[in-house]
Protein backbone atom coordinates (compact mmCIF):
# COMPACT_ATOMS: atom_id res chain seq x y z
CA UNK A 1 0.00 0.00 0.00
CA UNK A 2 1.18 3.49 -0.76
CA UNK A 3 0.73 5.99 2.04
CA UNK A 4 -0.98 9.29 1.46
CA UNK A 5 2.25 11.19 1.86
CA UNK A 6 4.32 8.76 -0.17
CA UNK A 7 5.68 10.15 -3.42
CA UNK A 8 3.81 9.15 -6.56
CA UNK A 9 5.44 6.72 -8.97
CA UNK A 10 6.02 9.55 -11.41
CA UNK A 11 8.00 11.50 -8.82
CA UNK A 12 10.06 8.45 -7.91
CA UNK A 13 10.69 7.73 -11.57
CA UNK A 14 11.98 11.26 -12.13
CA UNK A 15 14.15 11.06 -9.03
CA UNK A 16 15.58 7.80 -10.32
CA UNK A 17 16.34 9.43 -13.65
CA UNK A 18 18.08 12.23 -11.81
CA UNK A 19 20.44 9.76 -10.23
CA UNK A 20 18.59 8.54 -7.14
CA UNK A 21 18.85 4.77 -7.45
CA UNK A 22 16.99 4.31 -4.18
CA UNK A 23 13.95 5.90 -5.78
CA UNK A 24 13.95 3.13 -8.37
CA UNK A 25 14.36 0.69 -5.51
CA UNK A 26 11.21 2.10 -3.94
CA UNK A 27 9.34 1.55 -7.20
CA UNK A 28 10.61 -2.03 -7.22
CA UNK A 29 9.44 -2.48 -3.61
CA UNK A 30 6.07 -1.02 -4.47
CA UNK A 31 5.24 -2.98 -7.61
CA UNK A 32 7.43 -6.06 -7.80
CA UNK A 33 4.95 -8.28 -5.94
CA UNK A 34 2.14 -7.39 -8.33
CA UNK A 35 4.30 -7.93 -11.39
CA UNK A 36 5.68 -11.15 -9.90
CA UNK A 37 2.22 -12.63 -9.46
CA UNK A 38 1.15 -11.49 -12.91
CA UNK A 39 4.23 -13.13 -14.42
CA UNK A 40 3.53 -16.32 -12.51
CA UNK A 41 -0.07 -16.44 -13.67
CA UNK A 42 1.10 -16.12 -17.26
CA UNK A 43 3.83 -18.77 -16.99
CA UNK A 44 2.92 -21.14 -14.13
CA UNK A 45 6.53 -21.03 -12.99
CA UNK A 46 7.53 -19.15 -9.83
CA UNK A 47 11.21 -19.23 -10.63
CA UNK A 48 10.64 -17.87 -14.12
CA UNK A 49 8.34 -15.24 -12.63
CA UNK A 50 11.21 -14.04 -10.44
CA UNK A 51 13.45 -13.67 -13.47
CA UNK A 52 10.74 -11.97 -15.47
CA UNK A 53 10.05 -9.53 -12.65
CA UNK A 54 13.68 -8.46 -12.60
CA UNK A 55 13.65 -8.15 -16.37
CA UNK A 56 10.44 -6.09 -16.34
CA UNK A 57 12.10 -3.47 -14.18
CA UNK A 58 15.34 -3.56 -16.13
CA UNK A 59 13.49 -3.35 -19.43
CA UNK A 60 11.28 -0.62 -17.99
CA UNK A 61 14.39 1.32 -17.15
CA UNK A 62 15.85 0.75 -20.60
CA UNK A 63 12.64 2.08 -22.15
CA UNK A 64 12.27 4.91 -19.66
CA UNK A 65 11.77 7.50 -22.38
CA UNK A 66 8.56 5.70 -23.35
CA UNK A 67 7.08 5.44 -19.85
CA UNK A 68 3.42 6.36 -19.39
CA UNK A 69 1.85 7.32 -16.09
CA UNK A 70 -1.81 7.04 -15.21
CA UNK A 71 -2.71 9.45 -12.43
CA UNK A 72 0.95 9.44 -11.53
CA UNK A 73 1.10 5.63 -11.41
CA UNK A 74 3.41 3.47 -13.52
CA UNK A 75 1.91 0.06 -12.83
CA UNK A 76 -0.28 -0.24 -15.96
CA UNK A 77 2.73 0.52 -18.12
CA UNK A 78 4.81 -2.05 -16.23
CA UNK A 79 2.08 -4.60 -16.91
CA UNK A 80 2.56 -3.78 -20.59
CA UNK A 81 6.32 -4.31 -20.35
CA UNK A 82 5.67 -7.61 -18.58
CA UNK A 83 3.15 -8.72 -21.20
CA UNK A 84 5.63 -8.05 -24.00
CA UNK A 85 8.42 -9.85 -22.19
CA UNK A 86 6.25 -12.88 -21.57
CA UNK A 87 5.03 -12.91 -25.15
CA UNK A 88 8.53 -12.62 -26.62
CA UNK A 89 10.52 -14.49 -24.04
CA UNK A 90 11.61 -17.31 -26.28
CA UNK A 91 12.75 -14.95 -29.00
CA UNK A 92 14.62 -12.75 -26.56
CA UNK A 93 15.93 -15.51 -24.32
CA UNK A 94 19.46 -15.25 -25.59
CA UNK A 95 19.57 -11.48 -25.13
CA UNK A 96 18.17 -11.73 -21.65
CA UNK A 97 20.47 -14.48 -20.45
CA UNK A 98 23.26 -11.99 -19.98
CA UNK A 99 21.04 -9.61 -18.08
CA UNK A 100 19.81 -12.40 -15.85
CA UNK A 101 23.34 -13.40 -15.07
CA UNK A 102 23.62 -10.00 -13.42
CA UNK A 103 20.15 -9.85 -11.92
CA UNK A 104 19.47 -13.32 -10.59
CA UNK A 105 20.77 -14.40 -7.20
CA UNK A 106 22.90 -17.47 -6.84
CA UNK A 107 20.95 -20.70 -7.00
CA UNK A 108 21.27 -21.28 -3.26
CA UNK A 109 19.43 -18.04 -2.59
CA UNK A 110 16.36 -19.30 -4.39
CA UNK A 111 15.61 -21.75 -1.63
CA UNK A 112 12.28 -20.72 -0.18
CA UNK A 113 11.54 -23.86 1.75
CA UNK A 114 8.71 -22.60 3.94
CA UNK A 115 6.00 -22.69 1.33
CA UNK A 116 7.71 -24.79 -1.28
CA UNK A 117 4.95 -27.40 -1.41
CA UNK A 118 2.26 -24.74 -1.74
CA UNK A 119 4.15 -23.18 -4.57
CA UNK A 120 4.52 -26.47 -6.37
CA UNK A 121 0.77 -26.94 -6.04
CA UNK A 122 0.25 -23.43 -7.43
CA UNK A 123 2.34 -24.33 -10.44
CA UNK A 124 0.35 -27.45 -11.19
CA UNK A 125 -2.96 -25.64 -10.83
CA UNK A 126 -1.84 -22.67 -12.90
CA UNK A 127 -0.47 -24.91 -15.62
CA UNK A 128 -3.88 -26.56 -15.96
CA UNK A 129 -5.50 -23.13 -16.20
CA UNK A 130 -3.07 -21.94 -18.83
CA UNK A 131 -3.50 -25.11 -20.86
CA UNK A 132 -7.20 -24.38 -20.89
CA UNK A 133 -6.81 -20.71 -21.77
CA UNK A 134 -4.47 -21.46 -24.66
CA UNK A 135 -7.52 -22.37 -26.68
CA UNK A 136 -8.11 -18.63 -26.93
CA UNK A 137 -6.14 -16.26 -29.16
CA UNK A 138 -3.16 -14.67 -27.42
CA UNK A 139 -4.69 -11.20 -27.49
CA UNK A 140 -7.72 -12.44 -25.57
CA UNK A 141 -5.54 -14.23 -23.03
CA UNK A 142 -3.71 -10.94 -22.39
CA UNK A 143 -6.95 -9.06 -21.74
CA UNK A 144 -8.30 -11.80 -19.47
CA UNK A 145 -5.11 -11.99 -17.46
CA UNK A 146 -4.97 -8.23 -16.98
CA UNK A 147 -8.64 -7.41 -16.43
CA UNK A 148 -9.75 -10.52 -14.54
CA UNK A 149 -6.74 -11.97 -12.75
CA UNK A 150 -4.91 -8.68 -12.11
CA UNK A 151 -8.11 -6.65 -11.82
CA UNK A 152 -6.97 -3.79 -14.01
CA UNK A 153 -9.58 -1.36 -15.25
CA UNK A 154 -10.30 -1.25 -18.97
CA UNK A 155 -8.35 2.00 -19.15
CA UNK A 156 -5.30 0.58 -17.40
CA UNK A 157 -5.39 -2.56 -19.52
CA UNK A 158 -5.57 -0.37 -22.62
CA UNK A 159 -2.39 1.42 -21.52
CA UNK A 160 -0.70 -1.89 -20.74
CA UNK A 161 -1.52 -3.36 -24.14
CA UNK A 162 -1.27 -0.18 -26.19
CA UNK A 163 -4.75 -0.60 -27.62
CA UNK A 164 -7.96 1.47 -27.39
CA UNK A 165 -10.26 0.99 -24.41
CA UNK A 166 -13.03 -0.18 -26.74
CA UNK A 167 -10.79 -2.95 -28.03
CA UNK A 168 -10.09 -4.12 -24.48
CA UNK A 169 -13.82 -4.21 -23.83
CA UNK A 170 -14.63 -6.11 -27.01
CA UNK A 171 -11.78 -8.61 -26.58
CA UNK A 172 -12.85 -9.36 -23.05
CA UNK A 173 -16.41 -9.82 -24.14
CA UNK A 174 -15.39 -12.13 -26.98
CA UNK A 175 -13.06 -14.06 -24.69
CA UNK A 176 -15.91 -14.71 -22.27
CA UNK A 177 -18.19 -15.71 -25.11
CA UNK A 178 -15.64 -18.09 -26.58
CA UNK A 179 -14.88 -19.65 -23.20
CA UNK A 180 -18.57 -20.10 -22.54
CA UNK A 181 -18.98 -21.70 -25.94
CA UNK A 182 -16.02 -24.02 -25.36
CA UNK A 183 -17.42 -24.98 -22.00
CA UNK A 184 -20.90 -25.48 -23.37
CA UNK A 185 -19.52 -27.91 -25.92
CA UNK A 186 -17.67 -29.79 -23.20
CA UNK A 187 -20.62 -29.62 -20.82
CA UNK A 188 -18.86 -27.48 -18.19
CA UNK A 189 -18.95 -23.93 -16.89
CA UNK A 190 -15.91 -21.76 -16.35
CA UNK A 191 -14.81 -19.93 -13.22
CA UNK A 192 -11.93 -17.62 -14.10
CA UNK A 193 -12.03 -15.50 -11.00
CA UNK A 194 -9.16 -14.80 -8.67
CA UNK A 195 -9.48 -16.36 -5.22
CA UNK A 196 -10.15 -12.96 -3.69
CA UNK A 197 -12.78 -11.72 -6.09
CA UNK A 198 -15.26 -13.58 -8.25
CA UNK A 199 -15.54 -11.20 -11.15
CA UNK A 200 -15.51 -13.22 -14.32
CA UNK A 201 -19.12 -12.68 -15.12
CA UNK A 202 -19.08 -9.15 -13.77
CA UNK A 203 -17.10 -6.53 -15.55
CA UNK A 204 -13.84 -4.81 -15.31
CA UNK A 205 -14.19 -1.12 -14.76
CA UNK B 1 -17.40 -26.38 -13.73
CA UNK B 2 -13.81 -25.80 -14.96
CA UNK B 3 -11.78 -24.01 -12.32
CA UNK B 4 -9.82 -21.38 -14.22
CA UNK B 5 -9.19 -19.16 -11.25
CA UNK B 6 -5.76 -17.63 -10.91
CA UNK B 7 -3.49 -18.79 -8.15
CA UNK B 8 -3.35 -17.04 -4.82
CA UNK B 9 -0.93 -14.09 -4.83
CA UNK B 10 2.33 -14.71 -3.03
CA UNK B 11 5.32 -12.63 -2.01
CA UNK B 12 8.69 -12.90 -3.62
CA UNK B 13 10.77 -14.74 -1.00
CA UNK B 14 12.35 -12.02 1.13
CA UNK B 15 15.98 -12.97 0.58
CA UNK B 16 15.45 -13.29 -3.15
CA UNK B 17 13.63 -9.97 -3.28
CA UNK B 18 16.44 -8.18 -1.45
CA UNK B 19 19.11 -9.74 -3.62
CA UNK B 20 17.27 -8.99 -6.83
CA UNK B 21 16.61 -5.43 -5.76
CA UNK B 22 20.30 -4.88 -5.06
CA UNK B 23 21.33 -6.40 -8.37
CA UNK B 24 18.75 -4.41 -10.28
CA UNK B 25 19.93 -1.14 -8.79
CA UNK B 26 23.51 -2.05 -9.59
CA UNK B 27 22.53 -2.76 -13.19
CA UNK B 28 20.80 0.52 -13.94
CA UNK B 29 22.53 3.78 -14.64
CA UNK B 30 20.77 7.07 -14.01
CA UNK B 31 20.30 9.47 -16.89
CA UNK B 32 23.34 11.39 -17.84
CA UNK B 33 22.74 12.19 -21.46
CA UNK B 34 24.56 9.11 -22.63
CA UNK B 35 21.68 7.24 -24.14
CA UNK B 36 21.24 9.11 -27.38
CA UNK B 37 23.86 8.57 -30.03
CA UNK B 38 25.02 12.03 -30.95
CA UNK B 39 24.69 13.13 -34.54
CA UNK B 40 23.39 9.73 -35.44
CA UNK B 41 19.73 10.51 -35.14
CA UNK B 42 19.80 14.30 -34.84
CA UNK B 43 22.74 15.43 -36.93
CA UNK B 44 23.69 19.06 -37.35
CA UNK B 45 23.86 20.56 -40.87
CA UNK B 46 27.46 19.52 -41.53
CA UNK B 47 26.98 16.11 -40.04
CA UNK B 48 23.77 15.80 -42.01
CA UNK B 49 25.65 16.40 -45.27
CA UNK B 50 28.25 13.81 -44.33
CA UNK B 51 25.61 11.38 -43.21
CA UNK B 52 23.65 11.86 -46.42
CA UNK B 53 26.75 11.39 -48.53
CA UNK B 54 27.63 8.23 -46.60
CA UNK B 55 24.11 6.94 -46.93
CA UNK B 56 24.10 7.53 -50.68
CA UNK B 57 27.46 5.80 -50.97
CA UNK B 58 26.12 2.94 -48.93
CA UNK B 59 23.09 2.61 -51.18
CA UNK B 60 25.25 2.67 -54.29
CA UNK B 61 27.64 0.12 -52.88
CA UNK B 62 24.80 -2.06 -51.71
CA UNK B 63 23.35 -2.01 -55.22
CA UNK B 64 26.68 -3.10 -56.62
CA UNK B 65 26.76 -5.95 -54.15
CA UNK B 66 23.19 -6.97 -54.73
CA UNK B 67 23.62 -6.92 -58.49
CA UNK B 68 26.55 -9.25 -58.07
CA UNK B 69 24.32 -11.80 -56.33
CA UNK B 70 25.57 -11.12 -52.83
CA UNK B 71 29.22 -11.32 -53.75
CA UNK B 72 31.54 -8.38 -54.19
CA UNK B 73 33.03 -8.64 -57.61
CA UNK B 74 34.54 -5.23 -58.21
CA UNK B 75 37.80 -4.49 -56.39
CA UNK B 76 36.83 -0.82 -56.41
CA UNK B 77 33.64 -1.60 -54.49
CA UNK B 78 35.60 -3.74 -52.03
CA UNK B 79 38.10 -0.98 -51.43
CA UNK B 80 35.43 1.66 -51.00
CA UNK B 81 33.53 -0.41 -48.48
CA UNK B 82 36.67 -1.16 -46.52
CA UNK B 83 37.52 2.55 -46.44
CA UNK B 84 34.05 3.32 -45.13
CA UNK B 85 34.37 0.67 -42.44
CA UNK B 86 37.73 1.98 -41.31
CA UNK B 87 36.34 5.52 -41.15
CA UNK B 88 33.24 4.44 -39.26
CA UNK B 89 35.37 2.65 -36.68
CA UNK B 90 37.53 5.71 -36.05
CA UNK B 91 36.42 7.84 -33.12
CA UNK B 92 36.00 11.51 -34.15
CA UNK B 93 38.12 13.97 -32.16
CA UNK B 94 36.48 15.12 -28.96
CA UNK B 95 34.03 12.23 -28.93
CA UNK B 96 33.83 9.20 -26.69
CA UNK B 97 33.48 5.75 -28.19
CA UNK B 98 30.89 3.60 -26.48
CA UNK B 99 30.60 -0.08 -27.29
CA UNK B 100 28.38 -2.63 -25.63
CA UNK B 101 28.35 -6.28 -26.62
CA UNK B 102 27.65 -9.74 -25.34
CA UNK B 103 30.59 -12.10 -25.54
CA UNK B 104 29.92 -15.80 -25.81
CA UNK B 105 32.41 -18.55 -26.27
CA UNK B 106 33.29 -22.11 -25.57
CA UNK B 107 33.18 -21.30 -21.87
CA UNK B 108 29.41 -21.19 -22.50
CA UNK B 109 29.03 -18.25 -20.18
CA UNK B 110 27.69 -15.04 -21.65
CA UNK B 111 29.55 -11.97 -20.56
CA UNK B 112 28.76 -8.32 -20.87
CA UNK B 113 31.41 -6.25 -22.54
CA UNK B 114 31.25 -2.49 -22.44
CA UNK B 115 33.83 0.10 -23.35
CA UNK B 116 34.03 3.87 -23.11
CA UNK B 117 37.12 5.39 -24.67
CA UNK B 118 38.31 8.83 -25.63
CA UNK B 119 39.32 9.30 -29.23
CA UNK B 120 43.02 9.12 -28.47
CA UNK B 121 42.50 6.27 -25.96
CA UNK B 122 44.09 8.45 -23.29
CA UNK B 123 41.24 7.51 -20.99
CA UNK B 124 39.27 4.32 -21.12
CA UNK B 125 36.91 2.33 -18.98
CA UNK B 126 36.06 -1.28 -19.70
CA UNK B 127 33.65 -3.80 -18.27
CA UNK B 128 34.92 -7.16 -19.39
CA UNK B 129 35.03 -10.68 -18.01
CA UNK B 130 33.09 -9.52 -14.97
CA UNK B 131 35.61 -6.78 -14.16
CA UNK B 132 35.16 -3.04 -14.26
CA UNK B 133 38.45 -1.20 -14.74
CA UNK B 134 39.78 2.07 -16.09
CA UNK B 135 42.99 3.73 -17.17
CA UNK B 136 43.43 7.52 -17.23
CA UNK B 137 46.93 7.90 -18.59
CA UNK B 138 48.72 7.64 -15.27
CA UNK B 139 46.73 5.27 -13.10
CA UNK B 140 44.99 1.97 -13.50
CA UNK B 141 41.88 1.46 -11.38
CA UNK B 142 39.87 -1.68 -10.76
CA UNK B 143 36.50 -1.94 -9.02
CA UNK B 144 35.72 -4.86 -6.73
CA UNK B 145 31.93 -5.00 -6.41
CA UNK B 146 31.98 -7.52 -3.57
CA UNK B 147 34.16 -5.28 -1.42
CA UNK B 148 32.78 -2.08 -2.94
CA UNK B 149 36.36 -0.92 -3.31
CA UNK B 150 38.28 0.81 -6.08
CA UNK B 151 41.93 -0.12 -6.14
CA UNK B 152 44.16 2.46 -7.83
CA UNK B 153 47.70 1.74 -9.01
CA UNK B 154 50.13 4.08 -10.78
CA UNK B 155 50.56 2.88 -14.35
CA UNK B 156 51.53 5.00 -17.30
CA UNK B 157 51.46 2.14 -19.76
CA UNK B 158 48.18 1.97 -21.66
CA UNK B 159 46.53 -1.45 -21.89
CA UNK B 160 47.02 -3.20 -25.20
CA UNK B 161 44.21 -1.94 -27.35
CA UNK B 162 43.03 -5.28 -28.73
CA UNK B 163 42.59 -6.52 -25.17
CA UNK B 164 40.16 -3.75 -24.33
CA UNK B 165 38.60 -2.84 -27.66
CA UNK B 166 37.28 -5.67 -29.77
CA UNK B 167 36.29 -3.38 -32.61
CA UNK B 168 39.72 -1.86 -32.98
CA UNK B 169 40.96 -5.26 -34.03
CA UNK B 170 38.48 -5.18 -36.85
CA UNK B 171 39.61 -1.71 -37.93
CA UNK B 172 43.26 -2.72 -37.86
CA UNK B 173 42.47 -5.76 -39.92
CA UNK B 174 40.68 -3.62 -42.49
CA UNK B 175 43.53 -1.12 -42.58
CA UNK B 176 46.12 -3.86 -42.88
CA UNK B 177 44.79 -4.83 -46.28
CA UNK B 178 44.19 -8.38 -45.13
CA UNK B 179 40.40 -8.18 -45.04
CA UNK B 180 37.97 -8.88 -47.82
CA UNK B 181 34.21 -8.52 -48.17
CA UNK B 182 32.81 -11.95 -48.86
CA UNK B 183 29.14 -11.22 -49.34
CA UNK B 184 26.11 -9.33 -48.14
CA UNK B 185 23.85 -11.02 -45.66
CA UNK B 186 21.39 -10.23 -42.89
CA UNK B 187 22.16 -10.25 -39.18
CA UNK B 188 19.16 -9.95 -36.89
CA UNK B 189 17.18 -8.23 -39.63
CA UNK B 190 20.00 -5.78 -40.40
CA UNK B 191 21.68 -5.83 -43.81
CA UNK B 192 25.34 -6.62 -43.30
CA UNK B 193 28.63 -7.12 -45.05
CA UNK B 194 30.47 -10.27 -44.11
CA UNK B 195 34.21 -9.79 -43.82
CA UNK B 196 36.99 -12.28 -43.39
CA UNK B 197 40.77 -12.17 -43.20
CA UNK B 198 42.60 -13.03 -46.38
CA UNK B 199 45.54 -14.26 -44.34
CA UNK B 200 46.21 -14.99 -40.73
CA UNK B 201 46.64 -11.64 -39.12
CA UNK B 202 48.62 -10.62 -36.10
CA UNK B 203 45.52 -8.78 -34.99
CA UNK B 204 42.81 -11.29 -35.64
CA UNK B 205 43.34 -15.03 -35.57
CA UNK B 206 42.67 -16.99 -38.72
CA UNK B 207 39.11 -17.99 -39.42
CA UNK B 208 37.67 -14.83 -37.94
CA UNK B 209 34.53 -13.51 -39.56
CA UNK B 210 33.03 -10.11 -38.90
CA UNK B 211 29.75 -8.53 -39.86
CA UNK B 212 29.20 -4.79 -40.18
CA UNK B 213 26.06 -2.88 -40.99
CA UNK B 214 25.74 -1.83 -44.63
CA UNK B 215 24.12 1.40 -43.41
CA UNK B 216 26.59 2.87 -40.95
CA UNK B 217 29.41 0.29 -41.17
CA UNK B 218 29.35 -0.29 -37.43
CA UNK B 219 30.11 -3.80 -36.20
CA UNK B 220 27.27 -6.23 -35.59
CA UNK B 221 29.15 -9.44 -34.84
CA UNK B 222 32.80 -10.46 -34.64
CA UNK B 223 33.15 -14.21 -34.62
CA UNK B 224 36.52 -15.66 -33.66
CA UNK B 225 37.00 -19.31 -34.45
CA UNK B 226 40.54 -19.87 -33.22
CA UNK B 227 41.90 -19.73 -29.70
CA UNK B 228 38.84 -21.44 -28.30
CA UNK B 229 36.44 -19.27 -30.22
CA UNK B 230 34.32 -16.34 -29.12
CA UNK B 231 31.44 -14.41 -30.58
CA UNK B 232 31.03 -10.73 -29.83
CA UNK B 233 27.49 -9.62 -30.55
CA UNK B 234 27.16 -5.86 -30.54
CA UNK B 235 24.23 -4.15 -28.91
CA UNK B 236 25.62 -0.64 -29.20
CA UNK B 237 28.34 1.12 -31.11
CA UNK B 238 28.11 4.87 -30.84
CA UNK B 239 30.02 8.08 -30.33
CA UNK B 240 29.11 10.29 -27.42
CA UNK B 241 29.97 13.98 -27.08
CA UNK B 242 32.68 14.85 -24.59
CA UNK B 243 30.35 16.40 -22.04
CA UNK B 244 31.24 16.28 -18.38
CA UNK B 245 28.46 13.76 -17.81
CA UNK B 246 29.83 11.49 -20.52
CA UNK B 247 33.41 11.94 -19.37
CA UNK B 248 32.25 10.74 -15.97
CA UNK B 249 31.50 7.41 -17.61
CA UNK B 250 35.26 6.96 -17.92
CA UNK B 251 35.76 7.30 -14.18
CA UNK B 252 35.25 4.43 -11.77
CA UNK B 253 35.04 6.88 -8.87
CA UNK B 254 32.22 8.75 -10.60
CA UNK B 255 30.38 5.53 -11.40
CA UNK B 256 30.81 4.03 -7.93
CA UNK B 257 30.71 7.11 -5.71
CA UNK B 258 30.10 5.10 -2.54
CA UNK B 259 33.09 2.83 -3.11
CA UNK B 260 36.13 2.92 -0.84
CA UNK B 261 39.46 3.85 -2.41
CA UNK B 262 42.52 1.68 -1.90
CA UNK B 263 46.04 2.33 -3.13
Amino acid sequence: LVGLNAPADEQLWQRARDGDRDAFGLLFDRHSRTIYNYCFRRTADWSLAEDLTSLVFLEGWRRRDEVQFIDGGVLPWLFGVATNLIRNRRRTARRHRAALARLAPAEAERDFADDLLDRLADQEQMQRVLDHLRRLPRAMQDVLALCVWSELSYGDAAIALGIPVGTVRSRLSRARTQLAELERRSGHETDLSTPASATIHGGAR
Amino acid sequence: MSDLRASKARDIPARVQAERRARLLAAIRPDDGTRRPVARWFPGPRALMITTACALSAVALSLVLLLSAGRVAAPEAQAAILRHIAAALTTPPGMILHERAIVSGNAAELRLYELWAQADMQRIRVIKSGRDFSWDGSTFASYDAAANTITVKPNSQPPARPTVDYAVTLRELVESGKARIDRTTTIGGVAAYELSATATSAVLPGGTTAYVSTTDYHPLIIDYRDNGGATITYQKYEYLPGTSANLALLSLAAQHPAAKLAH
